[in-house]
């Protein structure tokens, strides 16, 4: 594994960012985000991706000053202990969310998909896929990522349409649901639904230039968003909120209704091939991203022979949680507490750090 | 010795006549090992003893050579003719001195230590040249090179050799370009031995259009075994080498696996310049060049790479040079053997280079900024790099109206999508997601799957192999009987299965569509990918339903994404972008192909101007007239 | 070397495979429900009637031949539960049974009006039970209703979907499906309600409510009190209404109508009523909405005031009377009189649902643009206020075209008697 800077262009960027932090649509987050906000909860993420935004650009400003990624500028930022500080947290952060993934995704394979499949064998099917394409490397995750793109956004965006004859868009009223702070900062800025984007920072060395970082982390994340509250709201304009929150896997239950005629009719097994497809990636892109950082930190070579042994390992974590209920407490904390800190409290030290860097302006002479 | 009265005769003729004596054949050959190395000559004795044999066999013939020089001279001397017949002995007296030099003991120790033969150089004794060719060519064992001795008329006159092998050359050119003019056209009073031989030779006296000098034996071997006549003359070391090619080769037909409706009806064939002058007829550019490489150590087959000089990236055509430099093997089969050399993923099936076996479609890839490479013998030209989008573009699009080139376009991605998937997807659809049919069909299939007792992936399996064989079948059966067994055996096969109850005709449907879809595939390397793939996809949906069949497709992906044809990635240009130009999927208008694939990174990258179609921005003609 | 590790990992792969194959069964070991019914039963049971597919017969070579009796089969059981049943069902067919493509839940109307909550919390939970299944309620027992219906459709269960979608052709029925079902059933302020039916005794007989409302000359009816005599004895039309989730009342199929129009969903339907100017004769329109009804519901206190104004559109079917309607002032006249009938109607069927107190057209719905937030909402109390609400509705008819003929010129007298 060389750390030679890489030359991923905007697609892939764009790909990766959009693939990882979309993938919250499958699992029960949007239901939560109902319950919290009511007829609101279409503005949760819109909120939370501006907020992710912002932060990103906070990353940005301070790889426009050090250029390197994300260990780099924290080693010289901040120094050894501090870089290793990060670098612990976000391996945490980014193993957490992909354990979370498969476990999510095991079982929502259970529930929706092959209800008699044993349970071992689907968190060991996804592992097995998430090894088997960790071996290529980041760059062709990400082509192929920007490859099936289209698709799965159309395919979402198909699935919203066929259920047409299901809107009643009063739904959406009373419109403040359960009040604007709910809705923008309890389950909005204070949610971090979209957890893994500060990818762009780990790997800011892998993309050809600064522009296309910005570039990712506008469209990639700001069409994540779209997707997000469009699908939300299509939630509550189908289901009403009453409904839509009891729901366990909301986008599944959304294409079991669509139904036009004698032959258009449950086919919601097509859209199984979309999110086995969405969730393998964002367990694979999260997987690098922590293996990433081990061989940063510890400045391996090679990334290659952690590659079985973590999945392994994740794999059998994943594993752990007795039952469902445990599974979301475990989320809901993760989610509202720990992965908060990833998003909002490194990158403003990273920027408040810059700051003071320019300010004092002690550069070294091998600068 | 058996006693000789009528006892023992009559005893041993009973015997001769009841017992069963088996015939007395002798054993059967059976190949056994073969002995170490050196292949064994029955008359030249091995090591370092066979290499004092031969000196002193040359010694011996030196020494003959001499006491007939001193024979003639002292005839000459005594005869009193002085002048001329002195000059020609003074020149034969100069020969066998340079002989004598040639025999130094350290120079013979050298040569023979080299231990091969080829890289000697010639000497200048005619008949130590023809002892090295005899033992080079096993003659007279070898009874296709041919060694013809003449005598070319000049003062003095020239003793020469003219070797070539039977049936590769042109005999008329030989006979006119080579030993008319030496024999016949010449006259007793040219001098040729002034100066150097060769060279008057070569300028005035061989009438033909290609000549090469060769000094060593395996220039000159590889010229002769290249159907070239070489031409040896007594007293000089070198050789020529005269072009007289000219054996037997197919003439141009009809490309056999590439048909089409509207495109050009020619197509390549074995002989590489016949190769060479198709593609020079539709790129009539001086900027076109040919490299020629020699691959294959006892082969020595010419493999030629054409680009066009100022449009390809030259550090792909360093790359590519460097490699085919770089094959190390003993014989080159085909151009495909070649690829395989050549490419990046060799174990991966799908195809990294374009193969074709027309020119108009090499023409259009070369003046993108791609690279040919003809194998001689072989009339399928590469073409490289190529991205996975190329192998669904037919010949003929561009010669066919947008609209219509277009909708072919989208039915041949559509059939391939189809020949991929359907197997997976009904086997998936009807293990795992009842629910996704439509009842009415869901019945009508269940009730047919009644009678018959095997699994669905079993018929699905068994259909499908049935389909390869008689797919292959089709292949090696030659001519019309070809395809009347394909449809035959595809009717029959189909029906009678049927009606024994082995299958049942849901997946009869299921199949014969994927098997008409996969032959919209234009290239036979790409379909034959795709029809590995789908076997492994068919694996993948049998277990694990469409969870199996995404994840395979997402394999399938990444898999094609990663891979490289030359350096150029396999799906630009959708990952990574770049600027597709107007062909990838749809292809653009003819008169809006503005810029060359931007992935070729090729130095010119403009091919059309801004307005492609002056005359639209013009008057039409004839309007002049009126007022 | 390679070699070993490759082989290796294929064995591993291949152990791997071989675990099981993961629930996948093959089509003919499946019995396919099509359709469920449901009856109380006694003690605190449920009689459970399953129509099951016959593949075999549908799948016969020559088509058209199929043998219509033998294409389904029926198993009724009687279990606690929804899923207490299916375990019995298994039980009884030899194949494992799938719901996956059950097509209709047909209610008997005793379970109906002693509540559906323990049917439904199980259909919203389980996989195998869709929100786009159609649920009906059958006066008299399912099990009765799905045994006498013969339908000439080649599975019965076409039957169902086909009838149902065909109800848009009159307006007589509504289609509704589980999931609509549950929102409402879930929501604030709307009323549940199904599609009705019925086996009629064939006995030619009819018994309709008389035309309440003047002008009227079309009758009333419940599905089993249409009046027919021969063919398939199963009859649909009118409307189930539940007041959370027992059943209230039925509609006939004049207010099933009216309900139609209100909720938006009435493309067609022919519509008779007495010719103004010749009260002896009729005169036939086809009706359709011209577009949605505006309605706005204002609420002060406790007294909510909802006004109505919807748009109707028709061409003239027939005029038996010969008078000339297609001149300006006539038909000005008979778009009055039309106008007139279906507000009296859609009184009369507003009045009979404050009756029930069930809002089943779902004017809650329309007062949610009003608040703010949900609290708000939550203190509005929908139940109370609704039977109490006063209507204002107002119909505003078109006739636009006139059909093959564009003048009627009168019959000569002298042929009149």
């Amino acid at each position: 594994m060389s750390y030679q800077s890489g030359r991923m262009g905007t697609a892939e960027g764009i790909a990766l960012v959009f693939t990882m932090t979309f993938t919250t649509i499958f699992v029960t987050l949007p239901a939560e985000l109902i319950e919290t906000s009511g007829e609101l909860g279409w503005i949760s993420e819109i909120a939370s991706g501006l907020s992710t935004m912002a932060m990103l650009f906070l990353f940005i400003y301070v790889f426009e000053r050090f250029p390197g990624d994300l260990f780099y500028v924290s080693t010289r930022l901040l120094g050894k202990l501090g870089a290793c500080l990060i670098s612990i947290y976000y391996i945490v952060m980014f193993f957490s969310v992909a354990t979370l993934l498969i476990r999510d995704f095991s079982e929502n394979t259970l529930f929706a998909a092959l209800p008699e499949l044993d349970f071992h064998l689907s968190v060991g099917w996804y592992a097995l896929s998430v090894a088997f394409l960790l071996y290529f490397g980041i760059e062709a995750i990400a082509r192929a990522a920007y490859v099936i793109l289209p698709f799965s956004a159309g395919g979402i965006i198909l699935a919203f349409a066929l259920l047409v004859p299901h809107y009643k868009p009063y739904y959406l009223f009373p419109w403040q649901g359960t009040g604007m702070t709910n809705a923008l900062i309890k389950s909005g800025v204070l949610v971090a639904s979209n957890a893994a984007a500060p990818l762009l920072a780990v790997i800011a060395k892998s993309f050809q230039n600064i522009r296309v970082l910005r570039a990712a982390a506008i469209f990639g994340l700001g069409g994540s968003m779209l997707i997000k509250s469009t699908s939300i709201l299509i939630l509550i304009i189908v289901f009403g909120p009453s409904a839509a929150m009891e729901r366990t896997l909301p986008f599944f239950e959304m294409t079991r209704l669509i139904s036009l005629n004698r032959y258009i009719q449950r086919i919601d097994s097509i859209f199984i091939i979309l999110w086995v497809i969405a969730g393998i990636f964002g367990i694979t892109i999260s997987l690098y991203m922590g293996l990433y950082l081990i061989t940063r930190l510890v400045n391996l070579p090679t990334m290659k022979p952690l590659i079985p042994i973590v999945t392994l390992l994740l794999a059998q974590i994943a594993m752990i949680p007795p039952d469902a209920s445990s599974v979301r407490a475990l989320e809901g904390i993760l989610v509202k507490g720990y992965f908060l800190i990833g998003i909002y409290v490194i990158p403003l030290l990273l920027f408040a750090a810059t700051l003071l860097n320019k300010k004092r302006g002690t550069k070294c002479a091998s600068e | 010795m058996r006693a000789n009265n009528v006892i023992t005769n009559g005893y041993y003729f009973l015997k001769k006549l009841l017992l069963y004596q088996p015939p007395s054949d002798p054993t059967p050959f059976v190949l056994e090992e073969a002995p170490d190395n050196k292949p064994s000559k029955s008359d030249q004795l091995t090591g370092e003893l066979a290499n004092s044999f031969q000196d002193l066999e040359a010694f011996l013939r030196y020494a003959h050579r001499v006491i007939a020089f001193l024979t003639k001279a002292n005839m000459s001397l005594s005869q009193g003719h002085y002048s001329d017949k002195t000059k020609n002995l003074k020149i034969e007296y100069q020969a066998l001195e340079k002989q004598q030099s040639e025999l130094e003991p350290i120079l013979l120790a050298y040569q023979s230590g080299q231990g091969v033969l080829g890289e000697r150089s010639l000497s200048t004794s005619l008949e130590e040249n023809r002892q090295i060719i005899e033992s080079l060519y096993h003659l007279p064992l070898n009874k296709d090179i041919v060694i013809r001795e003449i005598d070319i008329a000049s003062d003095p006159l020239v003793k020469a050799m003219a070797i070539f092998i039977d049936g590769m050359v042109d005999t008329k050119i030989q006979n006119l370009a080579i030993f008319q003019p030496l024999m016949l056209l010449g006259s007793d009073q040219r001098r040729l031995y002034d100066g150097d031989l060769v060279d008057n030779i070569i300028r005035k006296y061989l009438p033909t259009s290609q000549v090469q000098r060769a000094g060593n034996f395996a220039k000159l071997q590889e010229g002769i075994n290249g159907g070239d006549t070489a031409l040896i003359f007594d007293g000089i070391a070198e050789a020529i080498l005269v072009n007289t090619k000219g054996w037997e080769h197919r003439s141009i037909e009809k490309p056999s696996t590439e048909p089409t409706v509207r495109g050009s009806q020619s197509g390549f064939t074995e002989n590489l310049r016949t190769n060479t002058t198709l593609i020079r007829t539709i790129m009539r550019n001086s900027d076109l060049v040919t490299e020629l490489f020699k691959v294959g150590q006892r082969s020595q087959t010419t493999v030629a790479m054409l680009y066009i000089k100022s449009v390809a990236n030259p550090q792909l055509v360093a790359e590519i040079k460097r490699r085919i430099q770089g094959v190390r093997t003993d014989d080159l089969e085909s151009s495909g053997t070649l690829i395989q050399f050549i490419e990046d993923h060799p174990l991966l099936p799908f195809p990294q280079s374009l193969s074709t076996e027309r020119p108009d479609r090499v023409g259009p890839h070369l003046s993108e900024g791609r690279i040919a490479l003809i194998a001689d013998g072989n009339p399928y030209i590469h073409i490289l790099p190529v991205s996975f989008f190329t192998f669904f573009h037919a010949s003929e699009d561009f010669s066919l109206p947008f609209p219509i080139a277009n909708f072919q376009r989208f039915l041949r991605l559509f059939g391939t999508l189809i020949a991929t998937v359907l197997p997976s997807l009904y086997i998936a659809i009807s293990y795992f997601h009842v629910e996704a049919l439509p009842t009415q069909l869901l019945l009508a299939i269940a009730g047919s799957r009644e009678d018959v007792p095997f699994p669905a992936w079993f018929e699905v399996l068994i259909m499908e192999i049935s389909f390869e064989l008689i797919r292959e079948a089709g292949v090696r059966v030659p001519g019309v009987l070809g395809t009347t067994i394909g449809i035959v055996g595809a009717i029959v096969l189909g029906q009678a299965a049927i009606s024994a109850h082995i299958v049942s005709p849901a997946v009869v449907v299921v199949i014969a569509i994927t098997g008409l879809a996969s032959f919209t595939i234009p290239e036979y390397l790409m379909s034959a990918a795709i029809r590995l793939i789908r076997f492994s996809l068919l694996l993948f949906s049998t277990y694990m339903g469409l969870v199996g069949l995404a994840t395979s497709l997402l394999w399938l992906t990444v898999i094609l994404c990663s891979m490289k044809s030359f350096g150029m990635p396999y799906m630009v240009p959708i990952a990574p972008r770049t600027t597709a130009g107007f062909d990838v999927v749809v292809r653009g208008p003819v008169y809006s192909q503005k810029q060359r694939p931007d992935a070729l990174n090729t130095i010119d990258q403009k091919r059309q101007p801004q307005i492609s179609r002056p005359w639209k921005k013009k008057q039409p003609a004839g309007k002049e007239d009126e007022e | 070397m390679r070699f070993r590790v490759a082989v290796t990992i294929m064995l591993f792969a291949t152990s791997l495979l071989i675990t099981g194959c993961n629930g996948a069964k093959e089509l003919d070991e499946v019995g396919y429900v099509l359709t469920v019914g449901v009856d109380v039963a006694e003690g605190d049971q449920l009689d459970f009637t399953y129509e099951i597919a016959i593949p075999r017969a549908l799948a016969s070579e020559s088509p058209g031949k199929t043998n219509r009796k033998a294409t389904v089969t029926f198993v009724t059981v009687t279990a606690p539960t929804l899923t207490e049943g299916r375990n019995l069902l298994n039980s009884v067919i030899a194949r494992a049974p799938n719901l996956s493509h059950v097509t209709t839940f047909v209610i008997g109307e005793g379970l109906a009006r002693k509540g559906l909550a323990d049917i439904l919390g199980m259909t919203m939970r389980l996989r195998q039970f869709r929100g786009a299944t159609d649920i009906v309620v059958v006066n008299g027992k399912a099990k009765d209703f799905l045994l006498q219906n013969t339908p000439e459709e080649v599975l019965p269960s076409r039957w169902f979907q086909s009838m149902l979608s065909t109800g848009v052709e009159t307006g007589y029925y509504l289609r509704t499906s589980l999931h609509e079902f549950y929102v409402r059933l879930k929501s604030r302020t709307s009323a549940p309600y199904t599609t009705l039916m019925a086996i009629n005794p064939l006995n030619g007989e009819g018994r309709s409510s008389d035309p309440a409302v003047s002008n009227d000359n079309v009758h009333d009816y419940l599905p089993k009190d249409v009046p027919r005599a021969e063919g398939n004895p199963a009859t649909v039309v009118g409307t189930a209404v539940f007041k959370g989730d027992k059943m209230v009342g039925m509609l006939p199929s004049e207010e099933t109508r009216m309900l139609a129009m209100l909720l938006g969903n009435y493309p067609r339907g022919f519509m008779t009523m007495t010719d103004p100017l010749a009260p002896q004769h009729s005169v036939n329109v086809n009706l359709r909405l011209g577009r949605k009804p505006k309605i706005n519901v204002n609420i002060s206190g406790e007294h909510a005031v909802i006004s109505v104004n919807v748009f109707l559109e028709g061409d003239l079917a027939g005029i038996p009377s010969g008078i000339n309607y297609e001149s300006p002032e006539n038909t000005r006249l008979l778009n009055q009189q039309i106008s007139e009938i279906v507000r009296q109607k859609m009184l009369l069927m507003l009045q009979q649902t404050q009756e029930w107190g069930a809002d089943v057209v779902d004017f809650g719905y329309y007062i949610r643009p009003k608040y703010a937030t949900n609290q708000e909402f939550e203190n509005l109390h929908w139940d109370a206020i609704y039977p109490n609400a006063e209507f204002n509705v107002v119909v505003t008819t078109q006739i636009q075209r006139t059909g093959l003929m564009h003048k009627t010129s009168p019959i000569p007298s002298e042929k009149i008697q």
